[in-house]
C-alpha cells in the first residue's frame, strides 16, 4: 500500500480539491483507494456526501478501531473514512500517547490497512504541529499543493523544515503549481522561477471553474465532465506521482 | 469490499410492488441497462461444471471462472469451434483447463441472453447506500430454449448496513429467495434444461435385481451398453475428440465379453452372428482408435527423446495425421452403412424378446448364481496363470493374463448391483493397479512393435528419413527400457493382488446380498 499525504500548512491551497480527485483517479485505474479525511473540517467527506457516525471520535482513530468507520463512495474502488468533528483534537490525543509510538501514530495504524487497500490518501489539515510530523512520517509521498505566490512558498519552506527536523527523505515531497492563473504576472514569474526544481512535479493545476463547482456537484471533477482540462490535469498529476511512487 | 448476494424472484412477481415501497424509504436511481449474449462451454460428459468451474467464451475471448463467477483466468485462446487443449497456447488458461478437460473439446454448451438493470438507493443527501441489479435470463442449449428464473442481486455497500437490513427484510416479505452455492448460474441451467450428467458418464451403471433371470439381466446390460454405442456415434462422426471414438469401442468389447463370458445361456446361433457383428464393429473402428493413441501421446513421444532427435518425430506424426484422415473417411462409411444400422436395429429386437422366450431354457437361470460361478471361475484362472507367471515367462502370456482380467473386470461391473456394492467397488480398485501393470506392459510392447515396423520400412536416404530413423530408435530403446521396467515391477503387483487380503474381500463380495437367494427356476 502507497499512502499519499496532500498536506500544506497553508489553508485554501486546493488540498482537499488535490486528495478528492487524485483518489477518484487513482480508483478509476483499478487500485484499491481509501481516502482519510484527517481534516475536522470535513470537507473531503462533504465532497463525496459521506458523514462520519457519531459514535467515531480522534480517540478511536488513534486506538486502531476505525474498521467499521470506513464508508464506501459512490465509485468502484474508491472507498473513505470520513472526517469527524473530533479531529480538531488529534493533536492533543497524540500527545498523550507514548513517546515511543507518538511520533509513528499513524504509520503503525495505517500498516494494517495494507490487505485491503493499494493506495491511501490522506487530506491533511493546514497546520504545524506534531500531526504534521506524524503525517510526514507516515507517507510514502506528501503531495503539497503550492499556488505560485510568496506566502504560499513560506508554506513550501516551512515543510521542508519539517522535513528536516524529523529526518525524512526530501525526495518523498512532491510539490505541484494550483489554482495556476496564467493571465497572472506574478503566478506566470513564480513558476518560471521554480517550476525547474526537483521538487516540483511538471503537471500543473488551473484554476478552472469545474473544481470550484465541486462544492456544488459534491462529485470528483472527473466524474462530472470526465473530458474538462482540469480532470485531464488530475489524471495527469496522478499518473506522475504513481509513477514517482513505483520508482522510490 | 461487501460480497453481492443474489434472490431470485418469486414465480411471475411484479417487480413495481418492490420499487414502490423502495420508494417510500429512499430515492431511487436507474444506474445502467445492458444486454449481452454468453456463450458458456464445456466437455460432452461436463468435466468442466463437475470441477466446480466454467468457461465462457467471446469470440476468441476465453474467461475461466469458478462457478460463483470469480474469474481464474481471462485469455485469448483457439479460434476453433470446438477446441481441445492441444489448440490453446501455452499460459494460465491453458494451465487451468489442463487440469479438467483432458483429452476431450470444450463445446458450446449454453448461450444466455442476459438483460440487467442497475438501480442505485439514495439517501436524502443523494449519496448512494446501496445498490442491486436486476438480471433477466433466457438460454438455449442445443435447440432447446428456456426462461431462467429472474434474479435481484443485492451490492451492499460497506459502512451501509442499515439500508442493506431494511432491504433484505423488505426481499424476504416479498419472498425472493436467496439463492444457495449450490444455485450458480451453470447449475441453475443444468436444472432448466434437465441435464443428467451421470447419461454422459463413460462409467458403465446399471441396477439388476438379485432375482432375475440370466436372460432379463443380459437383456439390461446390453441396452445400457448399445445407448452408451448409440451416444457416442455423432461425436464419433463428426470427430469432435477421441473420447467418443474411445467409449464407442469400450462398449463394443464390453458387450464382446458379455455374450463370450455367457454364451451358454444365451441362444448360441443367433448370439454367434450378432459376435461376428460387433467383431467387425471392432475391427472397422480400430485403425483410427490406433493412431489417435499415438496422436495423443504426441507430447510425451517428445519427451522422451534427446532434444537433437526430437525433430525427426515431426514427419513420424505427420504421417499418421495423414493416415487417420484415410482411415477416418473408411470408418464413417462403416458406421454409416447399412449393416451398421442392421446391426443395431437386429440387436434391439433380439434383446426385446429375449428374456420371453422359452426355446432355451438356460436363460431362465438366476443371475446372480450365473454371475458368481463365473467370477469365481475367471478369477481362479487369473490366480493360476498369474501365478505361474516367472521372469522367464514370455511376454505372450502376460498379454493372455492382461484379457483375462478384463473379462473378470466387465464381470464385476456388469453385476456390482446384486453383489456388495461397496466391497465390489473397492475390489476394483484393487484390480485396477494390476490391470494398469498390465496395460503399459501392453502398451509398451504394442507401441514398440510398430515403430519396429516402421523403421524396417524406412529407406534411409534422405535427410529427413534419417533423422526420422535415429528419432524411431531413440523410441524403441526408451519403450524397451521402459516395458523392462513395468515387467520387474509385475511380480510384485501380481502378489498384492492375489493376497489373501482380496481373496476375502472377494468373498464379502458373494456374501454380501441383501436378498435372499430366490428359489431356482427352470435349470
Amino acid at each position: 500500500m502507497k499512502i499519499f499525504a496532500v498536506y500544506s500548512s497553508k489553508g485554501g491551497v486546493g488540498k482537499t480539491a488535490t486528495a478528492v480527485n487524485l483518489s477518484y483517479c487513482a480508483a478509476r485505474q483499478g487500485h484499491r483507494v481509501l481516502l482519510c479525511d484527517i481534516d475536522a473540517q470535513g470537507a473531503a467527506s462533504y465532497y463525496f456526501r459521506v458523514k462520519a457516525a457519531r459514535s467515531f471520535s480522534g480517540k478511536k482513530l488513534l486506538g486502531g478501531g476505525f474498521d467499521k468507520y470506513i464508508r464506501a463512495s459512490d465509485y468502484e474502488n474508491l472507498d473513505l473514512l470520513p472526517a469527524h468533528f473530533s479531529f480538531r483534537n488529534l493533536d492533543l490525543a497524540l500527545a498523550k500517547l507514548e513517546a515511543s509510538t507518538r511520533r509513528r501514530a499513524l504509520k503503525n495504524l495505517f500498516d494494517s490497512l495494507s490487505d485491503h487497500y493499494d493506495v491511501l490518501v490522506m487530506d491533511c489539515p493546514p497546520n504545524i504541529t506534531l500531526l504534521s510530523e506524524n503525517i510526514i512520517l507516515a507517507a510514502d509521498s506528501v503531495v503539497t499543493p503550492v499556488i505560485p505566490t510568496t506566502l504560499s512558498l513560506v508554506a513550501l519552506k516551512q515543510l521542508l523544515k519539517i522535513f528536516r527536523k524529523v529526518g525524512a527523505e526530501e525526495k518523498r515531497i512532491n510539490a505541484f503549481f494550483s489554482m495556476v492563473e496564467p493571465r497572472k504576472l506574478m503566478h506566470k514569474d513564480v513558476v518560471e522561477k521554480f517550476q525547474h526544481y526537483p521538487i516540483f512535479r511538471d503537471t500543473q493545476i488551473p484554476f478552472q471553474a469545474e473544481i470550484e463547482k465541486m462544492g456544488i456537484y459534491r462529485q470528483p471533477v472527473g466524474a462530472v465532465s470526465p473530458t474538462s482540462v482540469a480532470a485531464q490535469r488530475y489524471q495527469e498529476l496522478w499518473q506522475e506521482l504513481w509513477d514517482r511512487s513505483e520508482l522510490i | 469490499m461487501e460480497n453481492n448476494v443474489s434472490y431470485l424472484l418469486p414465480p411471475g412477481y411484479d417487480l413495481s410492488r418492490l420499487y414502490q415501497q423502495l420508494e417510500d424509504l429512499y430515492l431511487l436511481e436507474e444506474t445502467g441497462e445492458q444486454q449481452y449474449r454468453s456463450t458458456y462451454l464445456d466437455t460432452w460428459d461436463w468435466r468442466l461444471v463437475s470441477n466446480g468451474v466454467m468457461v465462457e467464451r467471446a469470440g476468441y475471448k476465453y474467461t475461466f471462472s469458478n462457478l460463483d463467477g470469480a474469474i481464474l483466468a481471462s485469455e485469448t485462446g483457439s479460434r476453433k469451434p470446438r477446441p481441445l487443449l492441444r489448440d490453446f497456447p501455452q499460459g494460465a488458461l491453458r494451465e487451468h483447463l489442463a487440469k479438467c478437460m483432458d483429452v476431450r473439446a470444450l463445446l458450446p454448451q449454453f448461450t444466455v441472453e442476459t438483460a440487467q438493470n442497475d438501480v442505485a438507493l439514495l439517501n436524502k443527501d443523494q449519496k448512494t447506500v446501496l445498490r442491486f441489479s436486476v438480471i433477466r435470463q433466457s438460454a438455449e442449449h442445443g435447440d432447446e430454449h428456456r426462461e431462467l428464473q429472474p434474479l435481484l442481486i443485492l451490492k451492499p455497500l460497506r459502512g451501509y448496513n442499515k439500508p442493506k437490513k431494511k432491504v433484505v427484510a423488505l426481499l424476504r416479505a416479498e419472498e425472493f429467495r436467496k439463492c444457495g452455492e449450490d444455485e450458480s448460474l451453470m447449475e441453475r441451467l443444468h436444472q432448466a434444461f434437465g441435464v443428467d450428467r451421470s447419461i454422459t458418464s463413460s462409467k458403465f451403471s446399471c441396477r439388476l435385481s438379485a432375482e432375475a433371470s440370466i436372460a432379463e439381466a443380459v437383456q439390461q446390460i446390453c441396452i445400457v451398453l448399445k445407448e452408451a454405442m448409440l451416444r457416442n456415434l455423432s461425436g464419433t462422426l463428426e470427430d469432435i475428440d477421441s473420447e467418443f471414438l474411445h467409449d464407442f469401442r469400450v462398449a463394443v468389447r464390453r458387450t464382446r465379453s458379455l455374450l463370450s463370458l455367457l454364451k451358454k445361456y444365451l441362444p448360441q446361433g443367433e448370439v454367434r452372428q450378432f459376435q461376428e457383428e460387433f467383431k467387425w464393429l471392432g475391427t472397422v473402428t480400430g485403425p483410427v482408435r490406433d493412431l489417435d493413441v499415438y496422436l495423443l501421446m504426441t507430447d510425451q513421444y517428445q519427451g522422451m527423446l534427446p532434444v537433437e532427435l526430437q525433430p525427426g518425430l515431426k514427419s513420424f506424426f505427420l504421417t499418421l495425421a495423414s493416415q487417420r484422415k484415410k482411415d477416418l473417411r473408411q470408418m464413417k462409411a462403416a458406421l454409416q452403412s447399412e449393416r451398421f444400422s442392421q446391426l443395431i436395429e437386429g440387436w434391439q429386437q433380439f434383446l426385446e424378446l429375449l428374456p420371453d422366450r422359452d426355446d432355451y431354457p438356460a436363460g431362465a437361470a438366476n443371475c446372480r448364481e450365473v454371475a458368481e460361478k463365473i467370477i469365481r471361475k475367471r478369477f481362479k484362472r487369473i490366480l493360476k496363470e498369474g501365478g505361474r507367471i516367472t521372469p522367464e515367462t514370455g511376454d505372450e502370456k502376460l498379454h493372455e493374463l492382461r484379457i483375462e482380467g478384463k473379462k473378470f473386470r466387465y464381470m464385476l461391473e456388469f453385476f456390482c448391483s446384486i453383489f456388495a456394492e461397496e466391497a465390489t467397488l473397492e475390489y476394483l480398485k484393487q484390480m485396477k493397479k494390476l490391470q494398469n501393470n498390465l496395460g503399459d506392459f501392453n502398451d509398451y510392447s504394442v507401441q514398440r512393435e510398430v515403430l519396429l515396423v516402421r523403421l524396417q520400412q524406412l529407406k534411409p536416404t534422405t535427410p529427413d528419413s534419417l533423422a526420422l530413423a535415429a528419432a524411431l530408435g531413440g523410441l524403441i530403446v526408451h519403450m524397451g527400457d521402459a516395458q523392462q521396467e513395468v515387467r520387474t515391477k509385475f511380480e510384485q503387483t501380481f502378489q498384492n493382488f492375489a493376497a489373501k487380503k482380496n481373496i476375502d474381500l472377494l468373498e464379502q463380495i458373494f456374501a454380501g446380498r441383501c436378498e435372499q437367494p430366490p428359489e431356482r427356476k427352470v435349470d
